[in-house]
């Protein structure tokens, strides 16, 4: 930017002086001769520049920063698809008569689940249920969410 | 000169455009609100309560704070969040009547403005003329040219000094579109990735980067100091007859033409054709899934859908009024910027054009090439306002899946 700003400020000081310089010049062959000097002056400063550009070449960098998405907020949506399906998975189980405390927190992958953790610490089955029944709830969670058995982590 | 005329009405007619096609869709957001009201209308608005809730919207909130209280009025809300609740639920609509006065008064404004600058050219012109008569042939060639060289600079400083105001004012707009397409632009992404739309969201994030930083650098490092070298070159050739400087300028004018052309064009092209092949891509995976928890479930995959339409729907709409939102500000930004240079323009032709007869032909002519030079800074301006709006109904357009 310097250089250009430099470039374009030679010009400009040459153009004033061979004003100046014809201004105060009598008609003759001196001026004609002063004239074509300044000319061909005012030709070199222009074309200089351009073998250096050439030889440097057109390096301009467009891309810009990378674009930084609201994690926050997608977390929380992430958040509010876990919760939906976390609801949608007890709904499930409960018609299938395996209704109870516990608590099933999932991780989402936009919109699949990824994991399931199944935490029966707090659980107290209810009704006709006296055990709880792990593995058919880890199936259960499994087939609804079409995931595989390792992937639902129980605890508790 | 007239390719200029034809290529900034071409760039107006085609932002109005792409604006009536937001408008559209702005309507279009809020016939997808009027049909998800039909089955839970407290839901869906409860929705979108909570994704404004935690959307951080304050970089938007901080471009609102800078508008003028004329420009408020014309925006409607001073207030983002409330802006975009208006919009979804379509309690309000963008008045098209409201942008057309605002623009007028701005008009009746930079009128007056330039005023001064009218009358004084006119002033000095006349003053050339009159001592041009009265000197007769009693004055050498070299007094002559000292006389046009006096006025001349004259002439020069009082435009060039205007010149400045406007230059000075498209920078801090170009600056002012990069500080809105850097805020906007990543949350209109969050909300797409957000709806399910994440390949358009990957598709579109080097472009953002490409529009806010590239576009306007190359406009404000290479193309605004090209056309201050090309102004320069014009006033040194109108001046100075020792140095013709003419076919210069126009090379500088001509390469910030085909070189910014090509840029928007390759910019367009791109954005055009990744956007559509991603937002087919994402459509086609987010029914997919959609279909899956459906066919696996088919107990609850009502539940499961419907709790899922409300959070895509709420993202979807806030996104849309955001967009929106966003295109009306750009258009309040640019509708000032735009008036002063057509103005400015238009004001240095009627004193070129009023100077010829005066016989201040030489005069005249410094003051066609400087409206050139702010012609095509018009029209750069234009152009970019113009990329910045495309891109806008793009995002809106697309990412609007599994509603």
């Amino acid at each position: 930017m310097n250089a250009f700003a430099a470039w374009g400020l030679t010009i400009l000081g040459l153009a004033i002086i061979t004003t100046i310089a014809e201004m105060l010049l009598p008609q003759g062959k001196t001026r004609n001769v002063i004239r074509s000097v300044a000319a061909t002056v005012a030709t070199l400063v222009i074309v200089t520049p351009l073998p250096s550009l050439l030889r440097s070449g057109f390096d301009f960098e467009f891309s810009g920063d990378e674009v930084t998405v609201d994690s926050d907020y997608l977390a929380y949506i992430d958040g509010v698809k876990a919760n939906t399906f976390a609801s949608a998975a007890k709904e499930h189980l409960k018609s299938k008569g395996l209704d109870g405390d516990y608590k099933i927190e999932v991780t989402v992958d936009g919109f699949y689940v990824k994991s399931v953790k199944v935490n029966f610490a707090d659980s107290i089955m209810n009704g006709n249920i006296t055990n709880i029944n792990k593995s058919e709830i880890i199936k259960s969670i499994a087939d609804y969410f079409d995931i595989d058995e390792e992937a639902v982590m129980a605890y508790g | 000169m007239k390719n200029k005329h034809i290529y900034i009405l071409i760039a107006f007619l085609a932002t109005v455009a792409a604006a009536c096609c937001l408008f559209s869709l702005g309507i279009d957001s809020r016939v997808y609100a009027e049909s998800a009201e039909g089955s839970d209308e407290q839901t869906v608005d409860d929705s979108v309560d909570d994704l404004l809730d935690n959307l951080d919207l304050k970089g938007v909130q901080g471009i609102i704070a800078t508008l003028s209280s004329n420009q408020l009025e014309v925006f409607g809300f001073g207030d983002i969040v409330s802006r975009i609740k208006a919009v979804i639920s379509g309690e309000y609509e963008n008045d098209f009547g409201s942008v057309i006065t605002y623009v007028l008064a701005l008009l009746g404004a930079d009128i007056f403005e330039f005023l001064p600058m009218l009358i004084g050219c006119l002033a000095i012109v006349l003053a050339y003329s009159i001592v041009n008569s009265v000197k007769g042939r009693f004055a050498s060639d070299a007094i002559e040219k000292v006389v046009y060289f006096a006025f001349g600079t004259l002439a020069v400083s009082l435009v060039v000094g205007y010149f400045s105001a406007v230059m000075a004012t498209a920078v801090k707009y170009v600056t002012s579109i990069k500080t809105q397409i850097n805020t906007i632009a990543p949350v209109l992404i969050t909300l797409m990735t957000a709806a399910g739309a994440s390949a358009s969201a990957g598709v579109y994030s080097p472009s953002i980067a490409i529009l806010g930083s590239g576009m306007t650098n190359v406009i404000i490092y290479i193309a605004f100091p090209a056309l201050i070298m090309a102004l320069v070159f014009d006033i040194i050739g109108s001046v100075s007859s020792g140095i013709k400087l003419d076919k210069t300028s126009d090379f500088f004018r001509s390469a910030c033409k085909w070189f910014l052309g090509t840029a928007f064009f390759i910019f367009v092209a791109v954005i055009g054709v990744s956007g559509i092949t991603a937002s087919v891509r994402d459509g086609i995976s987010v029914r997919a899934a959609r279909f899956a928890v459906s066919k696996y479930v088919p107990v609850i995959g009502g539940y499961l859908s419907q709790g899922f339409d409300f959070v895509m729907a709420g993202n979807v709409l806030i996104k849309n009024a955001l967009g929106s939102s966003a295109v009306i500000l750009i258009i309040l930004c640019a509708a000032p910027v735009l008036t002063k240079l057509a103005v400015f323009t238009l004001t240095l032709k009627l004193t070129a054009a009023i100077s010829e007869p005066l016989g201040g032909d030489r005069l005249s002519g410094i003051m066609t090439s400087i409206s050139k030079s702010s012609s095509v800074i018009a029209a750069v301006v234009a152009a970019m306002t113009f990329l910045y709006i495309l891109f806008l109904s793009i995002v809106i357009g697309t990412g609007n899946i599994g509603l």
